[in-house]
């Protein structure tokens, strides 16, 4: 017979673990126009007044103006064995553009809210000079609240690029969209 | 990750829960119900599941084929046809193996859980035992037992199960008690011989779902993934026929058409998710993609292609080979045929493949990129 004891014993492991989690990551706020990730991989330019999430990777930048749930940047550059965690799938520099993306949409449907998401656009792109491709997906939450989320992403020989920016479609996706595709136009590989 | 983690952590105390539950005297629904007539405890059940079917309409999880709809809900129908349609059935746009029924009467039934069973007996044996979930009041029972429910769902609410928060999803769909299941694979197996089903496809269902499972070595934690609780309903079921094992209807034919356009999408969902070990275990059995249209073998074509272990590339083009001759009008072919000859330099035939793609298919919704790699083409043949 399992006692509640037992229970609250585990739950204390459960908790403790989930704040063990948590604990490294702090937000400060942007006062620089340029960024650059924490390993020197990249820079680009961003919004200043937004808070960036630090502490949790070097390989990527996450900021936010309004708090993650309203809006968010990233940008990530993960080496090739990295690339697609939820997949347990690697990239390869040589992967054509359709394959990028089709790993790219699996990797998105593995997160369980964006399981059922529809695909607004797929297509080339140029990233700053690198040829890749854009995707830009919608779902939605449990609540029935629309996302949409816009990803540009190439490969080169180390790595996965990913620059992304997620916003509710109503309202909050258009305000900051442009300043998303100055972010991009702006990334710039060390 | 984490967020599997959390759940694994749940599913896993959850299980240590419910593993010393009993079951009480509650009887079973003998007509529809409406919440007005049940005691608050389980009004309080069906608004949340309620709440439960709302949220998967709402993240459009349902899948949108009313023939088939209609089709599962005449074959519920028939199984309990006192309840006249309170068991409403409705399928998920997932290619998992998973079915499910909620306290209020909402039985869900994964689509790749569908396409995966080979006659309307094995549906209805899947249906049979989720029905008899709701009919037998499980998931109040369940509660019921779990009484020190308060550990359980503190446990719960703190972690954040991401579906609903709640006790009743989790058991709905990674299953109940021991007894509560095999009382749910007696009352299915009566219901399905009242039926005029073939009673002997209960157990090659659970059967069939099990070498299935194995097969893909997959992860997933639901009832009808999982080896051990698969294993339980084919003992339960093997019991059950020693008592009587009676032949009645299979109902392929009306199976097959009813679900040929679900089998697709599920193919469709499995490729879009990188499933490919899944749709090459479904295609590469000769006897099942019979049950396929011609064009099927361009899903295992890109399946190879996809996965693209050793030797993949030369059993994709195999694939794809069949799939033009069975069906030279099926455009997506030639995209993937395209593909593999630009992987491999081989430009004019990677040109020739794309060029018969957009010929047949103009308005492509990849047109973009098969361009993008004509031009490249075009640069390297120097033209």
């Amino acid at each position: 017979m399992i006692t509640n004891r037992y229970i609250m014993v585990s739950l204390l492991i459960v908790t403790t673990l989930m704040i063990e989690g948590c604990a490294q990551v702090t937000w400060v706020k942007v006062d620089k126009p340029t960024i650059t990730s924490s390993d020197k991989t990249f820079s680009a330019e961003v919004p200043t007044g937004w808070v960036q999430k630090v502490g949790e990777t070097d390989q990527a930048i996450y900021i936010t103006r309004d708090g993650p749930l309203i809006e968010f940047v990233e940008l990530k550059h993960a080496d090739h064995e990295h690339a697609f965690p939820e997949l347990g799938k690697a990239s390869q520099p040589d992967l054509l553009d359709s394959e990028l993306a089709d790993l790219l949409l699996a990797e998105l449907r593995s997160d369980e809210v964006m399981e059922h998401l529809e695909v607004i656009e797929n297509a080339p792109a140029d990233i700053s000079g690198n040829p890749g491709i854009v995707v830009q997906v919608k779902f939605r939450t449990d609540f029935g609240l629309q996302y949409e989320r816009r990803i540009y992403a190439f490969l080169n020989q180390e790595g996965l690029c990913t620059l992304t920016y997620q916003a509710p479609s109503l309202h909050y996706l258009p305000l900051y969209a442009d300043q998303f595709e100055a972010t991009v136009a702006s990334f710039q590989l060390k | 990750m984490k967020c599997r983690f959390q759940l694994g952590v749940l599913t896993l105390l959850y299980l240590i829960v419910v593993a010393c539950a009993v079951t009480g005297s509650v009887q079973p629904y003998s007509a529809p119900k409406q919440i007005a007539d049940l005691s608050e405890e389980e009004s309080r059940l069906w608004h949340q599941a309620d709440d439960m079917d709302a949220q998967l309409a709402k993240r459009g999880a349902l899948y949108a084929d009313a023939d088939l709809t209609s089709y599962l809900q005449g074959i519920m129908d028939g199984l309990y046809p006192e309840l006249d349609g309170a068991i409403r059935v409705n399928v998920i746009k997932a290619p998992t193996l998973n079915a499910f029924a909620l306290p209020n009467g909402s039985v869900y039934f994964h689509l790749g859980m569908l396409a995966r069973l080979q006659n309307e007996a094995q549906v209805a044996t899947v249906l049979a035992h989720e029905g008899a979930h709701f009919v037998n009041r499980h998931s109040l029972r369940q509660m019921r037992t779990v009484k020190s429910g308060t550990a359980a769902a503190q446990v719960i609410n703190i972690a954040g199960v991401p579906l609903v928060g709640d006790l009743i999803a989790i058991s709905s769909m990674y299953g109940y008690s021991r007894d509560l299941e095999r009382e749910a694979d007696r009352v299915g197996w009566d219901r399905l011989v009242a039926a005029g089903y073939d009673s002997r496809e209960a157990a090659r269902t659970f059967e069939h779902l099990l070498a299935e499972a194995k097969a893909l070595d997959t992860k997933e934690p639901f009832f009808f993934s999982s080896d051990p609780r698969l294993a339980e309903r084919i003992e339960s079921f093997r019991e059950l026929e020693r008592g009587q094992s009676v032949g009645g209807s299979l109902g392929r034919h009306q199976f097959l058409t009813m679900t040929a356009n679900a089998r697709i999408d599920t193919l469709e969902e499995d490729l879009g998710r990188d499933r490919c070990e899944s749709v090459i275990l479904v295609l590469s059995d000769r006897d099942r993609i019979d049950e396929y249209p011609p064009y099927a073998f361009y899903y295992l074509g890109e399946a190879y292609r996809r996965r693209g272990d050793e030797g993949d590339r030369e059993r994709a083009i195999e694939a794809f080979q069949k799939a033009l001759e069975a069906a030279p009008d099926f455009a997506p072919t030639y995209q993937a045929l395209g593909e593999i000859y630009l992987k491999d330099k081989d430009y004019v035939e990677a040109r020739t493949h794309f060029s018969t793609y957009l010929r047949l298919t103009p308005e492509a919704a990849d047109r973009a990129y098969v361009e993008r790699y004509l031009e490249i083409i075009q640069k390297e043949l120097g033209q």
